[in-house]
């Protein structure tokens, strides 16, 4: 159990705690999770990056596997896709 | 280009050649495959002109509108009227506006997934990606990693973009890396979910993006080209974003920062062989007959049953479910639009709201998607000698659907060899 991680979405500054949240969650799962709060722009693929490492959390992996550690902060972003 | 020559163009890249590592004869002999002519395309391909890069390949599908003007240096009022190619435009200003007049710069008004040939690729140095879409991207990035080469991603929203650079290494990600089931969906929007061929309608969302960040986004992607191009390492493998709304990342006051992207152990695109074994084709176009293809491998190959695969798909017609009326199609699939299989008299009943639809792919009613089902007659293999063979052979390769200076995979008494249609090489570097 991973406790006390902050998710900034990175293209508002919003910052959103989360008290309490399982390993084995991944960071599909946590965007999906918290959608209605970061609210990403449609049809965007999302991203999840640990501040700590600056390295991209795969969407299938879990935040255990990525090795996320309780207090950690991780951003969420999406990928910018218009040419 | 001889040593007069060289000298006397020297003189305009002056300033640049200072710089210690500099190679302005490297660039000159560069090959740069610019795919995507929008607003990135059209800092990027200024950009390489000016620096003074010698060839240039630019593709686009597209048609230039008056919203393209406020974003793209290289487009003027009468293009937008004339509603003139992209790619077109593009590749000729770039000319132009290039110091070097013995710059190479030729394009292909065409769809890069299914008109652009793996050759092409192959024969580029670096290849530089201006997309607006993940299906897109995709194919770009299988087909560099495919000829073992670098590609450069770009892309934009609002006052933000990010680059990201693509190398053919197991050690690092690729494009695909990051992919989900949701994003291949994503990637198949233009088509219908049935049986695949191309949705008369399509959803086109448009993205909210300024000159200011096309500029600074094309700037970035240009300079890891030069880098790449000297064999300078760039942040491959890794991402650039920049965000220019607030200049502030992470509480660290930096509008630019890298992330290292994550290896997928389970992406497609790592798991394909990089083949380097491929038999060039001076005298094969994609504008050649089969017949006269499968004579040039014979004499070229050897003796014996020869097998083409295509590379894509071939419709013969479409039947009916309800009343087997055929309509016969004779072209590839990616220029089937559902509407072209869709039966004019048989009535069909949406499944989701019970209305009833005639001649029409979705519901006419609920909007409901790919209501009607024809079977499709299909091929993407040609056997010498074989019915097909003989009723097709008149054909050129194009009208199957392969794509300019395509690589073909051929299998000869069971031994495979891929043949390279180099014959098309003088339409896009020469």
């Amino acid at each position: 159990m991973l406790r006390n991680l902050t998710i900034v979405v990175e293209h508002t500054g919003k910052r959103i705690p989360v008290n309490e949240i399982d390993g084995d969650v991944t960071a599909t799962d946590l965007l999906n999770a918290l959608a209605g709060k970061i609210n990403l722009p449609e049809g965007t693929r999302g991203v999840i990056t640990r501040k700590r490492t600056h390295k991209q959390i795969l969407p299938t992996q879990s935040l255990q596997s990525a090795g996320v550690e309780s207090d950690d902060t991780l951003i969420a972003d999406f990928e910018r896709t218009a040419g | 280009m001889n040593q007069d020559n060289l000298k006397e163009i020297k003189i305009y890249f002056d300033r640049q050649e200072r710089i210690e590592w500099w190679n302005q004869e490297k660039l000159f002999n560069s090959k740069v495959l610019v795919i995507g002519a929008g607003a990135l395309g059209n800092e990027v391909i200024k950009n390489l002109s000016l620096l003074g890069v010698g060839h240039m390949f630019v593709v686009d599908f597209d048609h230039i509108e008056d919203s393209n003007l406020s974003r793209a240096v290289l487009f003027r009022e009468e293009d937008a009227k004339d509603g003139s190619s992209k790619a077109q435009v593009a590749a000729t200003r770039a000319k132009a506006l290039n110091p070097n007049k013995q710059a190479v710069s030729k394009y292909l008004h065409g769809d890069v997934v299914w008109d652009l040939g793996l050759g092409v690729y192959r024969h580029s140095d670096v290849i530089i990606g201006c997309l607006d879409n993940i299906e897109a991207r995709l194919n770009v990035n299988l087909n560099s990693w495919k000829t073992g080469k670098t590609w450069i991603d770009g892309g934009m929203w609002e006052l933000a973009g990010s680059v990201s650079v693509y190398e053919p290494d197991l050690e690092k990600a690729c494009y695909e890396c990051g992919m989900t089931q949701d994003h291949y969906r994503m990637a198949k929007t233009r088509y219908s979910c049935t049986n695949a061929v191309v949705k008369a309608k399509i959803k086109q969302g448009f993205e909210p993006t300024t000159q200011t960040t096309s500029a600074i986004v094309g700037a970035i992607q240009s300079q890891e080209a030069i880098k790449i191009l000297h064999n300078i390492p760039s942040f491959s493998g890794r991402r650039l974003m920049f965000n220019g709304s607030s200049h502030y990342y992470l509480e660290d006051n930096n509008p630019i920062y890298l992330i290292d992207l994550s290896v997928n152990p389970e992406c497609l695109c790592h798991q394909e062989q990089n083949n380097e074994d491929i038999i060039e084709f001076p005298e094969a176009t994609n504008e050649s007959k089969l017949v006269d293809f499968f004579d040039l491998l014979h004499e070229k190959i050897g003796a014996g049953t020869i097998n083409v695969d295509l590379a894509c798909t071939f419709v013969v017609d479409s039947t009916c479910p309800y009343c087997e009326q055929i309509i016969t199609l004779n072209r590839p699939k990616h220029k089937v639009r559902d509407v072209d299989v869709v039966c004019p008299t048989c009535e069909v009943i949406c499944p989701t709201c019970g209305s009833k639809n005639v001649g029409t792919p979705d519901c006419r009613n609920c909007g409901q998607e790919d209501i009607y089902e024809p079977r499709l007659k299909t091929f993407h293999q040609i056997l010498g000698q074989s019915d097909l063979f003989l009723a097709y052979k008149g054909y050129r390769l194009k009208d199957f659907g392969v794509p300019l200076l395509q690589i073909l995979k051929i299998n000869l008494n069971q031994q495979e060899y891929f043949v390279e249609l180099t014959g098309d090489i003088s339409r896009i570097w020469e």
